[in-house]
């Protein structure tokens, strides 16, 4: 493992997290699609979808969004202003508390629901 | 103090040892000295096999760069005090092994050449001296401290899984001259590196800016050249 | 690929190419995909839990001009974002030629038919199909 620094991390998260998002935007297209066989194919994916693990993972999945869009941003204003490179460090820090935010606030939306059953 | 000095080591041609192997070697060494001395020593008075290359021993020739307890740094500009008692070195990664810590450098050198890594001016030479504002000269500074040492190209989490990047140490070397201006092949080299296996490749992890014994920003140097390539196109 | 001795070789192998224009892209879709992702999530996942979504309720929304706008805008950026970020992965991890082909035709035919199938419901989804 080459011992780097935050760089190599927010690199590696970025990709990570962009990979499982396009995979998840995949199966969520096909799984809406579902609508233009009829009320069944629908609702019979939708039902599984209840399952309390598969709705932890849209809280995860809202966390990735939350990272990769803000690391996102980082990388552009690295790349469209001349100051950027100089505080990517910071700006990562950011990016981890303002994604970290989000995912709690989610977690404080949704688990209670999940608890609940609705 | 005493040391541990555990090195990657890889001979083709000796038997039984054709394939990458640990070997530990205990040393006596000050805080003071250097990762090179060290590795001198393990060579001088425990195993002469021992192949490392090193030459001007005070950071200028950009021979011994390898990847020191987990980051690219000169063996020649490493001190122990900073490393603990605890030590391993290995080749630099992304360029193939040629024997212990001694890797293939042509590919690297290849990216170098194909940027044109030389001044480029056809126009008839002035009476004087090619003149050049304090600002002008700023704008390519950094770039002017390279040692070719290769820490920063294989750092690159890019490079080791994708060899046909340039590289950081090529960019740098084509940013000295693109934003010189007494240089006018600008426009050449850019076309160069607006490609797949140019400046595009970079992901800006930063491992090159961190491992660069020169302290060149290289991250930095690579924007002003993709925003280079931006604006020759816009 | 450039792998060149020198830089004559180099230029040769330069060619004109879209690198620059998806390295833009990648940053101005980005940007309006954080406004429609985060807008998307927040609305269906945060004001109302996503169990709620069913059959009905999905209908009676994407039968509605704006959000159907709004959807497609959504998934034509996140799938041009999404696979050419997938490529740029491939690029770098897949270097045998063969399976690097061979991947990239499986991505990308796989994206372009889930595309084509979300682009279809979007626009076929009316308030007739709750009649039946
Ligand atoms: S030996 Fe010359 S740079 Fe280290």
């Amino acid at each position: 493992m080459y011992r780097a620094r935050e760089g190599q991390w927010a690199f590696a998260l970025h990709r990570i997290s962009g990979l499982l998002i396009l995979l998840y935007l995949l199966i969520h297209v096909v799984s809406i699609s579902l609508v233009l066989f009829g009320a069944n194919a629908f609702t019979v994916l939708h039902d599984i979808y209840g399952f309390w693990l598969f709705r932890v993972g849209l809280i995860a999945v809202t966390g990735g969004v939350l990272y990769h869009g803000f690391n996102g941003l980082r990388v552009a204003i690295m790349d469209f202003t001349g100051w950027g490179t100089a505080v990517q460090r910071q700006l990562w820090y950011g990016v981890l508390a303002i994604s970290l935010i989000g995912l709690l606030i989610t977690a404080w939306v949704v688990v209670p629901r999940i608890l609940a059953g609705h | 103090m005493q040391l541990k000095v555990k090195i990657r080591r890889y001979d083709p041609e000796r038997p039984g040892k054709d394939r990458p192997y640990w070997q530990e070697f205990a040393v006596e060494a000050e805080p003071g000295d250097r990762l090179l001395d060290v590795l001198n020593q393990v060579k001088w008075y425990h195993d002469p096999t021992l192949a490392f290359r090193r030459s001007c021993a005070h950071g200028v020739c950009g021979s011994d760069a390898m990847l020191i307890n987990g980051r690219n740094r000169l063996a020649c500009k490493t001190l122990v005090r900073d490393l603990g008692d605890r030590i391993t070195v290995e080749p630099i990664r992304g360029l193939k092994v040629e024997k212990d810590l001694i890797v293939d450098m042509e590919p690297f050198f290849d990216s170098y050449r194909a940027v044109m890594p030389y001044f480029v001016n056809d126009e008839p030479p002035p009476a004087g001296e090619r003149l050049q504002s304090i600002e002008e000269r700023q704008q390519f500074d950094a770039g002017t401290k390279c040692i070719l040492c290769a820490a920063c190209t294989t750092s690159c989490p890019i490079f080791w899984v994708n060899g046909n990047y340039l590289g950081p140490a090529a960019i740098v070397q084509a940013h000295r001259f693109i934003f010189d201006s007494r240089d006018r092949a600008a426009a050449t080299r850019l076309a160069v590196l607006n490609q797949n296996v140019g400046v595009w490749r970079c992901r800006t992890a930063y491992n090159c800016t961190e491992a660069c014994p020169r302290g060149i920003p290289v991250t930095q140097l690579i924007e002003e050249v993709k925003r280079a390539v931006m604006f020759q196109n816009a | 690929m450039i792998r060149a001795r020198r830089y004559q070789d180099a230029r040769a192998q330069a060619r004109s190419n879209p690198e620059l224009a998806w390295w833009v892209f990648m940053r101005v879709s980005g940007v309006v995909l954080i406004f429609l992702v985060l807008g998307h999530i927040y609305m269906t996942f945060l004001l109302t839990s996503e169990l709620q979504a069913s059959y009905s309720v999905v209908v009676n929304q994407l039968a509605q001009p704006v959000w159907k706008i709004y959807d497609w805008l959504m998934l034509t950026l996140a799938m041009l974002h999404g696979v050419n970020g997938a490529r740029y992965s491939i690029d770098d991890y897949v270097q045998k030629v063969s399976r690097r082909v061979w991947t990239k035709t499986l991505v990308y035919g796989l994206a372009a038919l889930i595309y084509v199938l979300g682009t279809m419901g979007l626009f076929i989804i009316s308030k007739a199909m709750l009649a039946g």
